[in-house]
């Protein structure tokens, strides 16, 4: 068994017995305890990603990929996959590293503060890594304002500082947040599919109709087949984009990783609950905290359009064929 | 199961490999337009595969003791990558390349190997795949054709009678590899069955062309009338035909000609795109390629699976008919945008476009159909 596999599946125990769907429901509806994320941090995989000389784990992007599938496949509503990095980038920077949840999001000034939109676990961050015009600014969430007033079911909302925070740290180092964030995202959906697509066929396997289970009807098959097909290739895109060591991310990679997954997010969701019937709407059943999650995760920080534009540039730019273009994105080992 | 498919990049062992096929390929093929090399591997030029197998490209992964380079999974998908990007007309060996050859290898005798493949090899003996019959599309199990033993006077060996159809280049091949009864009849299905090696000048057999779509002659009928075969013309054992036939189609199934049956129209469309500075379409350009490299990533897995001795039947299942689909989805996408280009397209782009649309269709049927390939995933997702 390959070490990335090992601690992911050490990760998935302990994040199976901590957050189980009851808790996950409890966190969506109530808000996080500060035990939840005491636990994660107890837990030591928010130091994953953090070198070994500041104490981390210093592991590789694969394993850290395999990590943020797990939360994704959990529909952990806690922001662990953006953490692991600011964590990682604050220490490199010389920074003391506090016990605190960020998440990441992209912010516009407005006047003296800050606006941003849709920030996903902005219900359960502490602090937010905000994307400007002029650098990452790492904010305080509880210096928000209007948080509450529009939350939906989900964890994500809109975040409005009216005066720039006194407290703001500025990142210094040049990392292409947007692309870390882009390739974060994608590995969470490629774990929130394949959970969809367990689910699926556990329920395809008992549910009986006209006196045997539905997955003995071609119909059914057929769909699940494309189903399987859709997670294999979102799974890919983002092993594609997280290798390596560091923090660093191609962006043309991320791009191409937030495209390919976002752009499965469609089908999967209708697939899933079309296997389900009536019992998949439904608050009780836990295919709706996948679905829901796919559907948010897929905007953020821009859909599948916004990122094939992104790639596609960087494809007419090269001036290459597009099999080279291909080469010197996967490189060769 | 459907086993998982994690990335693997290609091996760095084989850049000089695929240079010096790219150097070849560009001193090769740079007089053929663009709408012929859009023909790629439904392209025949004997002369084409012969320059290839004198450099040892065909059969890269046989046995040197039988001609071959004995290279790995991963040296194929590096050469057909190339010959199939830059639209090189590779059909007449391909069959034989791709799984006759392996076939042969897994199932022959120590006096067919050593008969057949050096002269695949050499590009001495180009091969047809003959499964499908009239009334034998999907429902493979039902061929018709039915080979007996021979009987007093006619010596040791088989007459064949039936047809095949739909064999792609039977009318230019030497010989074919044929799945017909040897016992029992349509009903004991998968038992009963056997691959014979025809050779295709014997007397008896009839070979048809038959017009496609685009006016070209790719595939043919094929008759067989009393035709009298050797003994050895049994390829492995007789009765496994289906299991031999099914290992066969993994061959056929898990390479990555699946993927870039439109790539010449896609780089001609691009090329087109820049010579103009025209960057509107940037959005579809990234779709069409965040997809393509999401399955060469699929497509490096399954060859990794190959190359470490497994027969990764589902997997390459499910990488084909992702890849169909998205080969099929080229030409209509790009037709959308040449549609609303507000530009007329070079003509020879037009005419790449008017082909693909054309065939596209058949992306899904060769080597299993798409509702065939779901079912065999559906198999390894345990649902049947």
């Amino acid at each position: 068994m390959s070490i990335d596999r090992f601690i992911s599946d050490a990760f998935s125990q302990w994040l199976e017995a901590t957050f189980d769907s009851q808790r996950v429901r409890a966190i969506e509806q109530d808000g996080a305890d500060p035990a939840d994320w005491q636990a994660v941090s107890d837990s030591g995989f928010a130091d994953l990603l953090l070198a070994e000389q500041y104490g981390g784990a210093g592991a590789n992007l694969e394993t850290v990929g395999e990590v943020l599938q797990t939360c994704g496949a959990c529909a952990l509503p806690l922001p662990l996959a953006t953490t692991m990095w600011v964590r990682a980038a604050l220490a490199a920077e010389g920074h003391e590293l506090l016990p605190a949840s960020i998440t990441l999001t992209r912010g516009q000034r407005v006047e003296k503060g800050v606006k941003c939109h849709d920030v996903a676990f902005a219900a359960t961050a502490e602090q937010v890594l905000v994307l400007l015009d002029d650098g990452a600014w790492l904010l305080p969430v509880a210096d928000a304002q209007g948080a509450d007033a529009q939350r939906g079911t989900g964890l994500s909302v809109d975040l409005y500082w009216k005066t720039f925070p006194a407290s703001a740290l500025k990142l210094k180092q040049p990392h292409d947040w947007e692309a870390i964030g882009a390739a974060l995202f994608a590995a969470l959906i490629a774990g929130a599919a394949s959970r969809v697509l367990k689910l699926s066929l556990n329920y395809a396997a008992e549910r009986q109709q006209f006196g045997k289970p539905i997955a003995r009807f071609q119909a059914v098959q057929q769909q699940l087949s494309v189903l399987a097909e859709e997670v294999y290739a979102v799974r890919m895109a983002a092993q594609l984009a997280l290798r390596g060591n560091g923090l660093a991310v191609d962006p043309r990679l991320a791009a191409l990783a937030k495209a390919r997954a976002s752009q499965a997010v469609s089908s999967i969701g209708a697939i899933g609950h079309m296997v389900h019937g009536a019992i998949g709407i439904t608050e009780e059943y836990d295919l709706q905290l996948y679905t829901r999650r796919l559907h948010d995760w897929r905007l953020q920080l821009g859909s599948e359009r916004y990122w094939q534009q992104r790639l596609g540039q960087a494809l007419l730019d090269s001036e290459l064929p597009v099999l080279d273009f291909m080469r010197g994105l996967t490189g060769s080992g | 199961m459907l086993q998982a498919l994690d990335f693997i990049p290609e091996p760095l062992a084989h850049e000089p490999l695929r240079e010096q096929v790219r150097n070849f390929l560009l001193d090769r093929m740079a007089a053929y337009p663009t709408d012929v090399r859009a023909r790629s591997w439904q392209g025949f030029d004997a002369d084409f595969s012969r320059a290839l197998a004198a450099r040892g490209w065909v059969g890269l992964t046989l046995p040197k003791a039988y001609g071959g380079a004995e290279l790995d999974a991963f040296a194929r998908f590096v050469v057909v990558e190339e010959l199939l990007c830059a639209g090189a007309p590779v059909a007449a060996h391909w069959i034989a390349d791709r799984q006759s050859g392996p076939l042969i290898l897994r199932y022959g005798s120590d006096a067919q190997k050593a008969f057949y493949l050096p002269r695949i090899c050499q590009g001495q003996a180009f091969f047809c795949i003959g499964m499908s019959e009239p009334g034998a599309g999907s429902d493979l199990a039902s061929v018709r054709s039915r080979a007996q033993r021979a009987g007093d006077g006619e010596g040791d060996g088989w007459r064949l009678n039936g047809q095949k159809i739909w064999t792609t280049y039977a009318q230019h091949s030497d010989y074919m590899i044929a799945l017909v009864r040897t016992s029992g009849s349509p009903e004991d299905r998968h038992r009963g069955l056997s691959q014979l090696i025809i050779d295709l000048t014997l007397p008896g057999i009839d070979i048809r062309p038959i017009r496609d779509l685009t006016g070209s002659s790719h595939f043919a009928e094929v008759f067989f009338n009393d035709v009298h075969l050797p003994a050895d013309a049994l390829i492995g054992a007789e009765g496994q035909g289906w299991e031999q036939v099914t290992a066969e189609l993994a061959f056929e199934r898990s390479g990555p000609e699946r993927l870039y049956s439109s790539l010449v129209l896609l780089d001609a469309w691009l090329a087109w795109l820049r010579e103009r500075g025209k960057r509107d379409d940037a959005v579809l350009l990234g779709r069409l390629v965040a997809e393509l490299t999401t399955l060469r990533g699929l497509s490096l897995a399954v060859t990794g699976r190959l190359a470490a001795g497994h027969s990764p039947v589902i997997e390459a299942a499910l990488v084909k008919d992702l890849g169909t689909s998205f080969e099929q989805s080229v030409p209509l996408l790009i037709a959308d945008a040449i549609g609303t280009d507000g530009e007329p397209p070079p003509v020879l782009l037009r005419r790449t476009l008017e082909y693909l649309c054309q065939v596209a269709p058949a992306f899904s049927l060769r080597g299993g159909t798409r509702e065939i390939l779901r079912g065999v995933i559906a198999r390894g997702l345990d649902l049947r």
